[in-house]
């Protein structure tokens, strides 16, 4: 399947290179290279947010009241491809892809007009607490109590494995607000301020060293009865509707090509010792075997945009099917970075360089390079666990796609 | 299991009930992150007489080679961090040395927890081969002169003495013959860099600059040598694979415990099929890993073959590992990332672990070679 671009969208991806080559900074693509966990790190990003934001591309498919775009699912396509192309950091999802289209779809106009800008901007930045200690996978059986007072909620209780809390200044948290009907119905969604008296956040350091999740504890947390998005009580159809962005709401393949180079330019250096040709020839086997997985991808996400131009329904279990291969591409070839570097496979630099020169400690030279491969390695075997693990997303493949129940 | 054996490994079980924690090996890590070596607890290995643990009786040791693989794979179930199986390997080859004087004092030292050596045979063009040695010796008006460098060697920090493989030459050699020198860290001329590694140890990069020796550093040669440093490749990549076994011992069990203990949609996670069913394919690997620990045991008790049964043995450990440190954080969700828990640890080690001895690939290449080699 060829994409056969009309000239209209031929000239509509030129545009977009263009834009690359002259705003997108050496040391953003280097802090993509470096960075050992899912977002790169804050200053870049933002960085790159402020730039997109000025362009008008920062929340590309936000409805244009709101400073979005009204671009085709192709426009969108082309627009991902070729910041992966690019290597652009991409823009953490809490805000743009997931409370974002909330606010829009079901929020007051009052918190669209306090929020939405501040959001595409980069002003404000969100995370996402759900997750907590008791309930991860079984969401809806969450207990974080908010009762109402007058004109305000108290909030008790906590969230668990909140990536960026420590980085941002809002949470969106799903709460328990009753405990009468069956569990789903008793929620509800509230825009919190990290900085409201009796929250708190406390690091979870991962198995790789990297602050990337937190604990969020509240106590006795008082929010105003404003930040409740829609009804109270229908969190949890609020809920669904924002994690169906967050599992389908990205193009993947082209970024997994990304890392496919760095296997390739591993290889090339011959970290394994200039004589285990065995081990080489079997990592260009694997390698290439890869390439092939990603280029099915690719061709997936490829029938799903063109079944959207089409037209076509918003995608079902594909969303599902995207999540689950994309996740276990990027453990295949973190692996497979693992092998290449062979006997350097075993260090994980306690103090390695976080940020360095402007962003980042990437230098081009290789034995530095090296230094994200086994943090991304340990860091990304949590990517078949978080947003709806991996055998949840079999679970709902089987039931929507198969009709097995 | 001999009686010999058994009161070994109870030996060891009862170390890590009482001195291993997960609270316990925390303090350890602490002086770790503060670039400690971690020996704190050398004074019992000696006692118990684990130091001198497959050496012969004449030379002060006791037990024989599976006697000090039971007991790493028992101490591996609590990812010990003390550099013991480096200091054993080393003392593998003091024990070769018996006509050096020098080599059997400093074995005897070390069986008494005064002294610890790491042999450092790898460089960096090898990779996980011992191959050849860049590293050259030449006569001096002292003894020798040693100068290159050691790449990788794992645990060198904890070092006292080590020994180094290096190429000998004199004007009246034809080719230079390779040899292995007994050295004290202490030595001018000598510089290390440390790497830290993902289960909390110290890969060392070790410089030879022109490092004078006395004439008695000289422990082994020739044949003799070649033969040594074979022998020290397969026992680096057998004590890595006995750790392994112990971890993924442990590992399992407590993530079959987590399974029954964790309940979503009001059930234990481990009533949902999948997870049994990684579980049953953790156990089955397990089981190929046990095997092929019985197997690499034997290896060492034969007069030849041992390469290639090692290598076997080395594959399947090797990819044990991984299949069961990767289902085990799967199947603890959140919980199998955070390093405040014990499986990340596990999972660490067994990452880790597969990159020190030869990996399962190389291991699989020089299988390869030596089944052909064995083809006639
Ligand atoms: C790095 C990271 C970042 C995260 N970021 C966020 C964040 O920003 N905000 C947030 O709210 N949450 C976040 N999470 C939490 C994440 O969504 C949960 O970890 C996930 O939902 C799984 O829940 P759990 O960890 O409680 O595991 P459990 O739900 O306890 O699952 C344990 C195991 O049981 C399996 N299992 C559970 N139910 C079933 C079933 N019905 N059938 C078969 N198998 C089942 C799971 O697949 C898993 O293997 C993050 C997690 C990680 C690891």
């Amino acid at each position: 399947m060829q994409l056969n671009l009309t000239p209209r969208l031929e000239a509509f991806q030129q545009e977009v290179r263009t834009f690359l080559s002259k705003e997108l900074e050496p040391e953003m693509v280097a802090a993509v290279r470096s960075t050992t966990t899912v977002w790169v790190e804050r200053e870049a990003m933002l960085s790159w947010q402020r730039k997109l934001s000025t362009r008008g591309w920062a929340v590309p498919h936000w409805p244009e009241q709101f400073g979005g775009t009204n671009w085709t699912p192709m426009q969108h396509y082309i627009f991902e491809v070729e910041c992966a192309r690019a290597n652009a950091p991409e823009l953490t999802a809490m805000g743009v892809k997931m409370v974002g289209p909330v606010i829009i779809r079901f929020g007051t106009d009052w918190q669209r007009g306090k929020y939405l800008s501040r959001i595409a901007s980069g002003e404000d930045f969100w995370c996402q607490g759900f997750s907590e200690p008791g309930s991860g996978s079984d969401l809806a059986s969450l207990s974080c109590r908010a009762e109402r007072k007058g004109d305000e909620y108290i909030i008790n209780g906590s969230k668990i494995w909140t990536t960026d809390a420590h980085n941002a200044n809002l949470i969106f948290v799903l709460v328990r607000t009753s405990i009468e009907d069956k569990p789903q119905k008793g929620i509800s969604f509230i825009l919190v301020d990290l900085d409201t008296p009796g929250v708190s956040v406390t690091p979870i350091i991962s198995a790789s060293g990297d602050h990337e999740v937190n604990q969020v504890f509240f106590e006795d947390a008082r929010v105003p009865v404003s930040q409740l998005v829609g009804e109270e009580g229908v969190g949890w159809t609020y809920a669904k509707y924002l994690l169906g962005f967050e599992r389908g709401g990205s193009i993947k393949a082209e970024r997994l090509k990304q890392e496919l180079q760095r296997v390739n330019r591993l290889l090339l250096s011959k970290v394994r010792g200039h004589k285990d040709e065995f081990s080489i020839k079997q990592i260009e086997r694997d390698l290439a075997r890869l390439e092939i997985l990603v280029e099915s991808l690719s061709y997936t996400e490829m029938r799903v945009v063109a079944q959207l131009e089409a037209g076509g329904a918003e995608p079902g279990p594909e969303a599902s099917v995207l999540k689950v291969e994309h996740t276990e591409i990027m453990q295949q070839i973190t692996e497979l970075a693992m092998m290449a570097l062979g006997p350097y496979g075993a260090i994980l630099e306690r103090d390695r360089p976080k940020s360095g020169g402007k962003f980042s400690g990437y230098t081009g030279d290789i034995t530095k390079d090296l230094l994200p491969i086994v943090p991304r390695y340990l860091n990304f075997r949590a990517a078949t666990i978080y947003g709806g693990s991996n055998e949840v997303q079999r679970n709902i493949i089987a039931k929507t796609a198969l009709h097995l129940s | 299991m001999k009686e010999e054996t058994r009161l070994l490994v109870e030996s060891g079980e009862r170390f890590l009930t009482t001195n291993y924690s997960f609270e316990n090996r925390r303090d350890l890590l602490k002086a770790r992150a503060k670039n400690q070596t971690v020996v704190h607890n050398w004074d019992t290995f000696a006692q118990l007489g684990w130091t001198g643990l497959g050496i012969p009786e004449e030379q002060g040791g006791f037990g024989d080679l599976s006697d000090m693989f039971e007991l790493l794979r028992v101490l591996g179930e609590g990812l010990i961090l003390e550099p013991l199986s480096s200091s054993l390997i080393a003392s593998q080859l003091l024990s070769l040395c018996s006509e050096s004087t020098f080599a059997s004092d400093t074995l005897t030292r070390t069986i008494a927890g005064e002294s610890r050596v790491i042999s450092a045979i790898t460089e960096s063009i090898n990779g996980f081969s011992s191959g050849e040695s860049i590293t050259r010796a030449v006569d001096c008006e002292d003894g020798f002169e040693v100068s290159g460098e050691k790449n990788l060697i794992l645990d060198g920090d904890s070092a006292s003495s080590l020994i180094v493989s290096a190429l000998y030459q004199n004007p009246d050699m034809e080719s230079a013959q390779i040899g292995l020198y007994l050295i004290d860290c202490e030595s001018d001329g000598i510089s290390m860099k440390n790497s830290d590694t993902t289960d909390d140890r110290q890969l060392v990069n070790i410089r030879f600059d022109h490092v004078v020796l006395p004439r008695e550093s000289l422990v082994l040669k020739n044949g003799a040598a070649v033969n040594a440093i074979e022998f020290e490749e397969n026992l680096r990549a057998a004590c890595a694979s006995a750790d392994a076994l112990g971890a993924m011992q442990s590992l399992l069990f407590r993530t079959v415990e987590y399974s029954k203990d964790r309940k979503q949609f009001g059930k234990a996670i481990g009533s949902f099929q999948v997870l049994q069913h990684k579980m049953a394919d953790m156990f089955m690997a397990l089981e190929r890993a046990k095997s092929m620990f019985t197997m690499m045991c034997e290896a060492f008790t034969l007069s030849a073959d041992t390469s290639r049964m090692v290598s076997m043995a080395r594959v399947e450990i090797c990819d044990s590992a991984r299949l069961i440190g990767q289902h085990a954080v799967q199947i603890h969700g959140g919980i199998g990332i955070s390093d405040e828990l014990a499986a990340a640890h596990y999972f660490k080690r067994l990452t880790a672990s597969q990159y020190y001895g030869g990996d399962s690939m190389y291991h699989l290449g020089r299988y390869l070679s030596l089944r052909s080699s064995s083809i006639d």
